[in-house]
């Protein structure tokens, strides 16, 4: 009977074990970063050749600030972050003349793809060496997500496609690294690396299904300062 | 088994929300391809021509109807029904029509040893609406007739018959020759000219009674449809004709489009089209090198699609040209936004 619970109290142990080593070392620090984001996966393809043609993201801007609770192996963040990707016109355009046989001139007007997200979750580290730490983070939570206004004007054609403005929220999971060096007791610099992923719903009021998903996944690459309080 | 019920549900919603992905489409409509498609699911190695149709549905979905030899093995054409289904994929931009054979008791009806030639339904709206059914107010349209070519008593007359679409489209009435307008010449490929004159019923025809093959415009008498009147006043249209041959009118709207062997076009049968504007119609113009080729086309249709769905009307049209299944083969192509 007592058998099935040894593993159990085995992990207890441990974690209480870890957990009593990091009391006595616990930080909490904001993490202020910024960099580029890339887009990924169907997001960033450039081609209309499938049924689930590409969105043509481009990669942006990203600025984001987390909110790290960490001992020795263990932690807590939660982040706060906003990213942009542009929209890959040309590559759209080219597109639709493909598609057209070059009939008529195509103008593509485009804004760019704004995500705006909060996540929180766990951290897992490694403890302090040469004065760098490397954290692991898995994280989730919402993020509006704003989807460009699209048009596409062609002087044969007319108007192929138009697209409104729209934003939704959905839901964000997110994986970061952390590589964090120590200048002083209380400052860092950092490199970070997140992975972020959400599938939000737009409406195009001219699409025959009044509405489609978005695939939304960009990898942000960003270097920043770590403030220990 | 209750409590992992509830569970096993949620997950099961979960991963269908999570597996619907609505694409996002590149288009806001369907166009149909401006260069010529064979439309290789109607075509066989023998020669296949001389169409029309009905359209159902949003004009997603209708039934073709064309002149083929391939049931005698190239002794004669009779008349054969397909039905298609048109579709347009708003993401890539891709357009095909998918077609499969259909038995049709107006077929079997007009069918005969003979060349049966240049089928054209004077009606081709049955609205269909998956919420109330068939709109029976247009069903409900006297005006349902199939009109067709046949060489029968040795030279092309028109043929006409009555139908409905009600369970299929079913005969109503006799084969009959429209003899106010045949003669001991050849006529053929009949089509109808709607809402010139709303008491007097015009059709227009292909006749070489002046010697070559010219085109006709024959005209009812008041209040009667064109093969209810015996006084028929016929009128060669000399714009349209020319000293080679002119033939297989055909109209919708105000747009006439024809066949025509004469000068100053690609070579054999080019396709051309003329527009209607006031009272008259316009200089006939030629397709071009789009359309036509140094080989013969023939028979040419319009297709006119929902504007809501589609950026353009096409036409289907039949020829000889290489790269076919053999001998005439029907191709469809579209015209350009807002007709040419």
């Amino acid at each position: 009977m007592m058998k099935k619970y040894v593993p159990f109290i085995l992990v207890l142990l441990s974690l209480h074990g870890l957990t009593s080593a990091q009391e006595r070392s616990w930080k909490k620090g904001v993490l202020i970063h910024t960099g580029i984001s890339i887009p990924f996966s169907n997001y960033a393809s450039k081609t209309m050749e499938n049924y689930y043609s590409g969105y043509f993201a481009n990669p942006g801007a990203n600025l984001g600030t987390d909110l790290l609770w960490y001992g020795k192996i263990f932690g807590l963040g939660a982040s706060l972050g906003y990213a942009n990707q542009t929209f890959a016109r040309e590559a759209f355009r080219s597109e639709y003349d493909r598609i057209l046989n070059g009939e008529g001139e195509t103008t593509v007007s485009a804004g760019i793809y704004q995500s705006l997200k909060g996540t929180a979750g766990l951290i897992l580290k490694t403890p302090e060496f040469y004065n760098t730490e490397i954290m692991f983070t898995a994280q989730a939570g919402m993020a509006l997500i704003v989807h460009p206004e699209i048009t596409v004007e062609n002087s044969f054609w007319g108007t192929l496609n138009t697209i409104n403005t729209d934003s939704d929220w959905q839901p964000m999971s997110m994986m970061e690294v952390i590589v964090k060096y120590r200048m002083t007791e209380k400052i860092g610099i950092s490199l970070i690396y997140n992975s972020n992923y959400a599938k939000p719903y737009f409406t195009d009021d001219t699409g025959f299904y009044n509405g489609f998903n978005v695939p939304v996944r960009f990898r942000n690459v960003n270097i920043g300062i770590l403030i220990n309080f | 088994m209750r409590r992992i019920r509830i569970p096993i549900l949620f997950l099961v919603v979960m991963l269908i929300k999570m597996s619907c992905n609505q694409p996002r489409l590149n288009f806001d409509r369907g166009f149909v391809p401006l260069i010529p498609e064979n439309f290789a699911d109607v075509n066989s190695a023998y020669d296949d021509y001389n169409s029309d149709l009905i359209m159902y549905w949003s004009s997603s979905v209708f039934t073709l109807t064309f002149s083929s030899n391939r049931m005698s093995q190239g002794n004669h054409f009779d008349i054969i029904s397909f039905d298609c289904i048109t579709e347009s994929k708003l993401t890539n931009g891709e357009f095909s029509i998918m077609a499969g054979e259909v038995q049709t008791n107006l077929v079997d009806a007009v069918n005969s040893p003979a060349n049966e030639l240049g089928p054209y339904f004077t009606f081709d709206a049955a609205y269909y609406n998956f919420l109330y059914g068939f709109d029976h107010e247009i069903l409900d349209d006297p005006e349902r007739r199939f009109f067709f070519t046949s060489d029968e008593t040795g030279n092309l007359d028109i043929y006409y018959t009555y139908f409905s679409t009600d369970g299929g489209i079913l005969p109503e009435g006799n084969v009959a020759p429209l003899s106010s307008v045949n003669t001991d010449a050849d006529e053929g490929y009949f089509t109808l000219h709607k809402g010139v004159n709303d008491d007097r019923e015009n059709v227009y025809f292909t006749s070489n009674r002046d010697g070559d093959f010219d085109i006709f415009r024959a005209t009812g008498e008041p209040a009667k449809l064109i093969d209810q009147s015996i006084d028929v006043e016929v009128l060669k249209i000399d714009i349209l004709s020319s000293d080679a041959d002119d033939k297989c009118p055909y109209i919708k709207n105000s747009m006439m489009v024809f066949t025509s062997d004469r000068g100053g076009g690609f070579g054999g049968f080019d396709l051309y089209y003329s527009t209607f504007v006031g009272s008259k119609w316009s200089e006939p113009v030629n397709f071009g090198a789009r359309i036509n080729t140094e080989y013969d086309e023939y028979r040419p249709i319009i297709v006119e699609t929902d504007s809501s769905a589609f950026f353009n009307d096409f036409m289907i049209f039949s020829s000889n040209r290489p790269g076919g299944m053999g001998g005439y083969d029907l191709y469809y192509a579209g015209l350009k936004p807002g007709g040419y």
